[in-house]
C-alpha cells in the first residue's frame, strides 16, 4: 500500500481514501459508455441517422430543465442523500427502460433512452467531481484528483470493451441491465466515501446548499457576480469551443488523407486506443506530480499551450500527423491534467452554493460551449469556406483567450482561497487614543441619555480615555443628573474638554450635596476660571482640604492682581511633599492642577513623576504631555519600565512625535538598559507612526531578545497596514526571516530529542516563532493576507488549514515555500520535520547568532547571502556572533 | 474692603495690629508695604495680630505666606497672634497652621522670640527640611 502510494505520489492513507472514488468514477463512466453504445445502436436501429441531431437538441434542451430541478432539490438535501438518491433513480429508470425495451419495444422508448443517457452522462459525471470537492481538502484534492481522473479514463476504456463483449453475448439491451448493477455499486461506494470523509466533523461539508441559489437563474446570477466563477465558466466554455473545433479539424484532415471508410475506422480505432492509454498514464503518473510541484496555475496552462502548438503545426503543415498531435493533446491532457486542475478551482467556493454552481457550469455552460463551437464552425467553415488548416487561425485566437482566462482563473483561485480564510479579529493595535469628534460624540449621546447610571458612566469613560475635541450638550445635561458619580464625571469631562460654557452652572455646583461633586467643581473652576476658592466658598469644611489648597495655588499662581508665585510655590511644594494618610490624594490634586499653573513648577513636576503612587505618576505623565515638557522625556522613558504607567508614558512620548525618535532609538539599541523598558519602545514608535519611527523599528529587526523582536516585527506590520509605502530593507527582513525559520527548525530538533514531547514553554516558544515567521513574511509580501492565514493555521479546522496551505503554495516564492510549507503542513510528522531540520541545520543551534552562522555555512547561495547581509548589519565584531561563528567553524 | 494696620515695636519686635479684611487689593498691598518697611529698618521679627481680622481670602493668605518667607530671609520670624476661628479653620484647611507659630497671648508671643532653645530647635528643624508649627 505504502509503495503504491509512493509510486503514485500520494500521501499516507491517500490510497484508502482515493480508491472508493476511483471505483465510483470508473463505474459512472463505464455506465455512461455502455449507455451511449446501447442508445446509439438501438436508436439507429429504429430511426435514421439524420434524426440524431433532433435527439441531440432534445438532450441540450432537457439538460437545462433537469439541472434546474436538480438545483431545487439540492438546496434542501444532504449531499450524500442527494447522490445516493440520484444514483438509485438512475438505476430504477434504466431498469424500467430495459424492461420496456426488452419486453414491449415501444418506438417512443428509443428517443427517451437517447435523451436519458445524454442527461445521465452530464449529471452523473458532474456529481462525482462535486462529491470530491466536498470531502477532500484542497491539499488532498491536489494529490488525489489524478487517481480520481484515472478512474474515469479506465472506466472509459473498460466500458468500451465490456460493451462490445456483452452486446455480442447477451444482446444490446443487456447493457442497460448491466448499468443497473453498476449504478447500485456506485451508490454503495458513495456511502463508503461519505463514511470515510470528515462530514461528521466539519460543518462545512454537512450542509449542502442551505441558503444557496434556488434555481437556474439564480445560479447564473451567482456566476455573473463572482469573478472567480466567471473565470471558471470562461475556461469551460472556451475549452469546449476549441476542442470541438480541433476535433473537426482532425476528422476533416483524416478524411482528406485516408479517404477509405475502413482505413479511417482502423486509424480512429488505433488513435483513440493510444490516446486512451496515454491519458491514463498521464493521469496516474503525471497529474498529481504536476499539480503538487507547479500548482493549479501551471496545470491550467498545459492543455491550451499544447493545443496552441498543435494548431500551429496544423496551420503550417496541415498533415495528418500534425492534426493527430493536435487532437492527441486534447485526448491525453483534457481528461487528465486539465480536468483535475479545473476541478481544483471549485474547491474554495463556499459549500452552500457549490452544488448549484458546479451543476450549472458543468452542464449549462459546457453545453453552451458546444453550441458556440457549432456556430463557430458554421460561420468559418461553412459560410466563410475556411479550410481545416485555416480553422487553426480561429482556434489560435480562441486559445489566446483561453490562456488569458487560465491566468485570471489562477489569480481568482488564490484570491478566493484568501477570502475563504475566516477573518479573525485584527491584533489589538496599541493605537493612539481615539479622537472623539462631533460625529462620535453624537452617537455616544444616545448612551448618555440612558436611565442606567452605569451605562452613562461607561459612555463618559470613553470621553475620558479619548482625546475629546468637543463636549456635547448631552454631557452638559448630565450636570443635573440625579447620580452624584455621573455629575462628578461630567464636570471632569467638560473640564478636560475645556468647555467653559457651563461655568455658571459649575459655580452653583460648589454647593452640591455631594463632596465629590463640589471637589470636582472647584477643580474645574480652578483650571478654567480665575476663582478665589476662599472667597467663593462660605463653608470651607464642606470641601476636601486638598481641593481648597490646589484651588488656592491655582488662584495665586495665575497672572493678575492677586498673583503671588512665591506663596503658590510654597503651598504647592507642601502639597507635593505631603505624606501620610491623605497624602496621595493631595499629591494627586497637585498633579491634576499643575497643567493650569504657569511654567515655573518644574521641580515639583519632577517630584510628582518620581512619586510612589501610580495614579499620581499617571497624572504627572499626562501633565508632561499637556505642557509639552521635552526635558522630562528621559523620565518618561524610564517610566516605560513600570507596567502600571507604561501605557500613559508611551502615549505621552508618542505625542512628541519625531522629536523623541532619536532618544527612543538610542534606548532601543542600548543593551545596558532593562529589557522591560526596551520592550515597550516598539509600541511607542508604532504610536508615533512616522517614517523615522518606522526606520528605527526596521533597523532593530535583529534584536536578540525574542519578545523585543516580536514587538518590533509586530509594530512594523501594523505600520505597514497604515502606510503601504515600503520602508523596510527587504534583504534585512529576508535575513531575519531565514534566521527565524532556522530557529524554528532548531525547536523541532529539540522536540525530536525529547521524542516529540513538548512542554508548555517549548510549545509557547514555537508558537511565537511561527507567528514571527508569518509576520516577517507579511513584511515581505504585504499584499498577501498572511495574518488570517496564520490564524487559520492555529485553528483546528482541517479544511481551512488545507486552504491556507494551498493559498501559500500559490503565493510564496519557491525558496520560502520549500522552507515554510513543511513547518505547517499537518501531513508532515514531527519526525519528518526533525529530519528536515537536521538536513537544513546540520547540527543543533543554540542561539540566534548560531542560526546566522549556520546560514553562512549553508550550501544554498540565497541562505549564504542572507547570512552575509546579517553579518554586515550585526557587525562581525558582535561577541555573540563571533563566538557562534567560531564554534560552528570548528564543528 | 478695608484693612486698618498699626505697627508697634517692642524689644526689637514689630507687632502689626490689623483689623478689617485681609483681601485682594489695597489690604494686601498695605500689609506688604508694612512688612517691607519693617525689614528695611532691620526688624525681621514680626507678630501679626489678626484678632480683629474678619475675613481672609486667598490673596490675604498668600500675603501671610509672603510675610513668613520674607522674615525668614531676613533671619527673623513671623508669628501669628489671636487667630479667629475662621482664620484658624482657613489655616487648618490649607495646612498652614502647622507651619506658622500661632499665639493667643501677646506676651508669650514676644517671649517666644527670646527663647534660645526655641530658636535652636527652629533652626535645626529648618535645616532638616521639616517645619514645626505651634499654637498656644
Amino acid at each position: 500500500m505504502v509503495l503504491v502510494e509512493r509510486f503514485l505520489h500520494l500521501g499516507p492513507g491517500d490510497l484508502r481514501r482515493g480508491l472508493p472514488f476511483f471505483g465510483y468514477y470508473f463505474l459512472i463512466i463505464s455506465s455512461y459508455l455502455m449507455g451511449q453504445v446501447a442508445r446509439d445502436a438501438l436508436f439507429l436501429d429504429q430511426f435514421k441517422a439524420v434524426q440524431l441531431p433532433y435527439a441531440d437538441i432534445a438532450v441540450a434542451a432537457l439538460v437545462s430543465l433537469v439541472v434546474a430541478l436538480y438545483i431545487r432539490v439540492a438546496r434542501h438535501a444532504n449531499l450524500r442523500d442527494l447522490l445516493v438518491g440520484s444514483l438509485c433513480s438512475y438505476a430504477l429508470s434504466v431498469l424500467l427502460l430495459w424492461w420496456g425495451l426488452h419486453y414491449h419495444r415501444r418506438p417512443w422508448l428509443y428517443p427517451v433512452l437517447y435523451v436519458w443517457v445524454g442527461i445521465f452522462g452530464v449529471l452523473a459525471t458532474a456529481q462525482v467531481w462535486t462529491l470530491a470537492n466536498f470531502v477532500w481538502t484542497t491539499r488532498e484534492a491536489k494529490r488525489l484528483f489524478g487517481l480520481l481522473g484515472s478512474g474515469g479514463i479506465a472506466g472509459g476504456i473498460f466500458g468500451g470493451f465490456f460493451s462490445n463483449s456483452l452486446a455480442h453475448t447477451f444482446g444490446t439491451e443487456s447493457l442497460l441491465a448491466a448499468m443497473v448493477f453498476f449504478l447500485i455499486a456506485a451508490a454503495a461506494l458513495v456511502q463508503v466515501i461519505w463514511s470515510q470523509s470528515r462530514a461528521g466533523e466539519s460543518p462545512r461539508v454537512t450542509v449542502v446548499s442551505e441558503g444557496g441559489p434556488r434555481n437556474l437563474r439564480e445560479s447564473f446570477g451567482l456566476v455573473l457576480r463572482s469573478r472567480h466563477l466567471q473565470a471558471i465558466a470562461a475556461l469551460i466554455c472556451l475549452s469546449s469551443v476549441v476542442t470541438t473545433a480541433a476535433g473537426w479539424q482532425f476528422k476533416a484532415i483524416a478524411k482528406e488523407t485516408l479517404v477509405q471508410k475502413d482505413a479511417l475506422a482502423a486509424f480512429f480505432g488505433a488513435f483513440y486506443g493510444c490516446t486512451g492509454i496515454g491519458s491514463l498514464f498521464t493521469q496516474l503518473f503525471l497529474t498529481t506530480k504536476l499539480l503538487r510541484r507547479f500548482g493549479v496555475g501551471m496545470a491550467l496552462l498545459i492543455l491550451p499551450i499544447s493545443l496552441f502548438a498543435g494548431s500551429m503545426g496544423v496551420l503550417f503543415w496541415g498533415t495528418l500527423w500534425a492534426a493527430s498531435l493536435l487532437k492527441g493533446s486534447d485526448k491525453v491532457l483534457r481528461y487528465s491534467v486539465d480536468t483535475s486542475a479545473l476541478q481544483l478551482l471549485y474547491l474554495p467556493i463556499p459549500a452552500p452554493v457549490k452544488v448549484q454552481v458546479k451543476s450549472f457550469t458543468d452542464t449549462v455552460i459546457w453545453r453552451f460551449g458546444d453550441g458556440l463551437a457549432g456556430l463557430t464552425l458554421l460561420v468559418f467553415a461553412t459560410h466563410l469556406q475556411f479550410s481545416p488548416r485555416q480553422i487553426s487561425l480561429v482556434n489560435m485566437a480562441l486559445l489566446g483567450l483561453w490562456l488569458l482566462a487560465a491566468v485570471i482563473a489562477r489569480r481568482r483561485y488564490v484570491a478566493t482561497l484568501g477570502k475563504s480564510m475566516r477573518h479573525f479579529a485584527r491584533d489589538q493595535l496599541v493605537a493612539p487614543r481615539p479622537i472623539i469628534d462631533r460625529a462620535t460624540t453624537r452617537s455616544l449621546a444616545v448612551q448618555l441619555a440612558s436611565t442606567d447610571p452605569d451605562e452613562v458612566l461607561s459612555a463618559l469613560s470613553l470621553f475620558e480615555t479619548g482625546q475629546q475635541q468637543h463636549a456635547d450638550s448631552a454631557i452638559r445635561g448630565l450636570l443635573d443628573h440625579p447620580t452624584a458619580a455621573v455629575r462628578t464625571r461630567a464636570i471632569a469631562v467638560l473640564g478636560a474638554a475645556g468647555d467653559t460654557s457651563v461655568r455658571e452652572r459649575i459655580v452653583e455646583m460648589l454647593h452640591d450635596d455631594d463632596l465629590e461633586v463640589r471637589t470636582e467643581a472647584l477643580h474645574y473652576l480652578s483650571r478654567h476660571d480665575h476663582i478665589d476658592a476662599l472667597a467663593s466658598v462660605r463653608e470651607l469644611n464642606r470641601f476636601s482640604d486638598f481641593s481648597i489648597r490646589s484651588a488656592t495655588v491655582a488662584f495665586l499662581a495665575k497672572p493678575g492682581e492677586a498673583q503671588n508665585v512665591e506663596a503658590a510655590r510654597w503651598l504647592f511644594d507642601a502639597m507635593v511633599k505631603e505624606q501620610g494618610a491623605g497624602g496621595a490624594h493631595t499629591r494627586l490634586a497637585a498633579a491634576r492642577i499643575i497643567t493650569a499653573l504657569p511654567d515655573c513648577f518644574e521641580s515639583q513636576l519632577a517630584m510628582l513623576l518620581a512619586d510612589s503612587d501610580a495614579e499620581v505618576v499617571r497624572q504627572a505623565i499626562r501633565a508632561v504631555g499637556a505642557l509639552r515638557k521635552r526635558r522630562f522625556v528621559p523620565a518618561l522613558v524610564e517610566r516605560l519600565a513600570d507596567p502600571r504607567v507604561s501605557q500613559d508614558a508611551g502615549a505621552v512620548l508618542a505625542g512628541f512625535e519625531n522629536a523623541v525618535v532619536g532618544t527612543l532609538a538610542d534606548c532601543l539599541s542600548n543593551s545596558h538598559l532593562s529589557l522591560a523598558l526596551r520592550r515597550e519602545i516598539p509600541r511607542v514608535l508604532l504610536r508615533i507612526g512616522t517614517a523615522p519611527a518606522a526606520r528605527v523599528l526596521a533597523e532593530n529587526l535583529l534584536q536578540v531578545d525574542d519578545v523585543l523582536r516580536d514587538r518590533v516585527i509586530s509594530s512594523l506590520n501594523k505600520l505597514q497596514e497604515r502606510h503601504p509605502t515600503p520602508f523596510v530593507d527587504r534583504n534585512l527582513v529576508e535575513t531575519v526571516l531565514v534566521a527565524e525559520i532556522m530557529d524554528h527548525y532548531r525547536s523541532y530538533q529539540i522536540l525530536g530529542a525529547r521524542r516529540g514531547h513538548a512542554d508548555e514553554m517549548l510549545q509557547a516558544s514555537m508558537t511565537r516563532e511561527l507567528e514571527r515567521i508569518f509576520r516577517l513574511m507579511k513584511l515581505l509580501f504585504p499584499s498577501i493576507d498572511l495574518q488570517n492565514a496564520y490564524r487559520e493555521i492555529q485553528s483546528k479546522d482541517a479544511v481551512g488549514h488545507a486552504n491556507v496551505l494551498e493559498f501559500l503554495d500559490n503565493t510564496l516564492n519557491s525558496q520560502l515555500r520549500s522552507l515554510v510549507i513543511p513547518m505547517i503542513d499537518p501531513e508532515i510528522s514531527p519526525r519528518e520535520r526533525t529530519a528536515l531540520a537536521d538536513k537544513l541545520l546540520g547540527s543543533r543551534v543554540n542561539s540566534y547568532h548560531e542560526a546566522i552562522a549556520i546560514l553562512l555555512h549553508s550550501e544554498d547561495p540565497w541562505l549564504r547571502t542572507c547570512a552575509e547581509y546579517a553579518i554586515e548589519k550585526l557587525g562581525p565584531a558582535t561577541p555573540g556572533f563571533r563566538a557562534a561563528h567560531a564554534q560552528w567553524s570548528t564543528t | 474692603m478695608t484693612l486698618c494696620l498699626k505697627v508697634r515695636r517692642s524689644a526689637g519686635i514689630a507687632i502689626l495690629d490689623m483689623s478689617g479684611q485681609l483681601a485682594i487689593g489695597q489690604p494686601v498691598l498695605l500689609l506688604r508695604s508694612a512688612i517691607q518697611e519693617c525689614l528695611l529698618t532691620g526688624t525681621a521679627n514680626v507678630i501679626l495680630n489678626l484678632g480683629e481680622v474678619t475675613y481672609i481670602d486667598s490673596a490675604g493668605l498668600g500675603e501671610l505666606i509672603r510675610t513668613y518667607t520674607s522674615c525668614r530671609r531676613g533671619s527673623g520670624q513671623a508669628k501669628l497672634l489671636n487667630l479667629t476661628e475662621t482664620a484658624k479653620e482657613l489655616l487648618r484647611m490649607t495646612k498652614l497652621l502647622t507651619e506658622f507659630d500661632c499665639y493667643d497671648n501677646e506676651v508669650r508671643a514676644v517671649e517666644a522670640f527670646g527663647r534660645k532653645d526655641d530658636a535652636a530647635v527652629d533652626a535645626r528643624s529648618h535645616r532638616s527640611g521639616r517645619r514645626r508649627g505651634r499654637c498656644d
